[in-house]
Formats: C-alpha cells, structure tokens, sequence
C-alpha cells in the first residue's frame, strides 16, 4: 500500500460494537440539532449568553448535553431557556426540515 | 457508506485500523462523525466536525472530525483525535487525508499535519483524476 493510494470509507475498519456506536450517532445528531437551531435563529453564543445572562461557556455546554435525555414535553422549556420562541408546530417543522437526505447506511 | 466521492488517504487507513485495534470505542466515535460528515457535509457542525483550519492552504474547504466527544472527552485525557479532509468547493468529492491524536501537542499539529494534508490531496487529484480545485 504506497502513502499515495487511496481508499473508499467501505475499506475502513467496520464498528466494534453496533450499540455504541448508536449511541456516538445519537449525540452527534442531537448536537447538530441544537447547533442548528441556534445558528437559524441568527443568535451566536454571545447573544445567547446575553440573553439568558449566563456565559458562552454554559450555553455551549446545554448544546452538548446529550437530547435523548430530554424528553419531548420538556423540549420546548430546554429552548425556550435558551432563549427561543418556539412552539410544538415549530419544532416538528424544524425536524424534518433538519432531516438529511434519505440515503442508506452500511 | 458508499459515496463514490469520499476517498481516504492510506496514512488515514492505517490510522484508522490501528485505532480500531487498540481502542475500538474511539474508532467507533470517528467513523460515526465520518458518517454524519458524509450526511450532512457543508452543514456538518462543531464540536463533531470543524470548517476551516488555517494550516492547509484550503483554509474554508480544509475541515477535520473531532473525537472523542465533549460528552466522554475527560474519559480520554490522552486522546484529541482529528482527521482532516479537504472538500471540493463544488462537492465533487471529498479526500480525508490525516488522522492523528493531537493531544499533548496542541495546535502545532496542525503544522506539519496540514501540510501533509496539502500534498496528500494534491496526490489524490492527480492520481484519482479528481476535478481540480479552483485556482482563484
């Protein structure tokens, strides 16, 4: 194999263990989902942070906690604390909107 | 994952296999960021995945994934793994070119990483007949 030759994802190692693995893409996609929601509301970490007089650095951390210990009913409250005006509708909006196109996985 | 448009440089495949042999959990968490990478690409967002590092002369279009996660990352104190990759401005195609753990070694690796990066893609063009990246 020559340091030039290169490779497609198939030929790269498969997962160890499929449930952890779930779990790794779960807090991607819950962390790309409040990511998102920030970003379209045009806030950055500053205003937020203004907002909710709080620091950059906690808001940072609310984003990174994991959503699947959120539950739906307390979704709005966990936004609305950081600072948004949303509502039910909104957010199922905003979830298929924020769906990546269909296309099958390994 | 089939996308015909990734490509992966043998430095990162041996990277990769090695990684999944000694610490199968981490190579799990990066070949899940590579996952969402291909699914959401431009879109892709930090702390998993990071646009533009100023050490490769494709500054925007340079990103890297990021693991292990903020979630497990105090876990791991030893371990900052970043996998770079270059993609088309157009999305023609994406090459993933470094992985490496950068912990300890803070920002200077992106020194000669980047670096090796920018060959490795230039290769990549050249042998794999790629579109060419824009000069302007």
């Amino acid at each position: 194999m020559s340091a030039t030759d290169f490779h497609t994802f198939d030929e790269l190692p498969g997962s160890n263990d499929p449930a952890v693995a779930a779990d790794f893409r779960g807090r991607i996609l819950a962390r790309h989902l409040l990511a998102t929601l920030r970003a379209t509301s045009g806030k950055s970490l500053s205003e937020l942070a203004q907002v909710r007089q709080g620091s950059k650095g906690a808001i940072h951390q609310l984003e990174n906690r994991p959503l699947a210990k959120v539950s739906i009913g307390s979704l709005l409250g966990y936004l609305q604390a950081l600072g948004y005006d949303v509502d039910e509708e909104w957010i199922a909006q905003s979830l298929v909107r924020a769906l990546p196109a269909a296309a099958s996985r390994i | 994952m089939a996308a015909t448009t990734d490509h992966f440089s043998s430095q990162f495949k041996i990277a990769a296999e090695r990684l999944a042999a000694s610490e199968p959990n981490l190579w799990d968490g990066i070949r899940e960021t590579l996952v969402y990478l291909w699914e959401f690409r431009r879109q892709a967002l930090a702390p998993d995945v990071r646009w533009g590092i100023a050490q490769s002369t494709y500054g925007p279009h340079c990103g890297e994934v990021r693991w292990p996660d903020p979630e497990i990352q105090a876990k791991y104190p030893a371990d900052a793994w970043r996998g770079l990759f270059v993609a088309h401005p157009d999305g023609a195609w994406y090459v993933s070119t470094i992985l490496g753990n950068k912990a300890g070694a803070g920002n200077a690796w992106y020194d000669d990483a980047g670096a090796q990066s920018d060959e490795l893609v230039a290769a990549a063009v050249d042998r794999l007949g790629l579109r060419p990246f824009p000069t302007s």
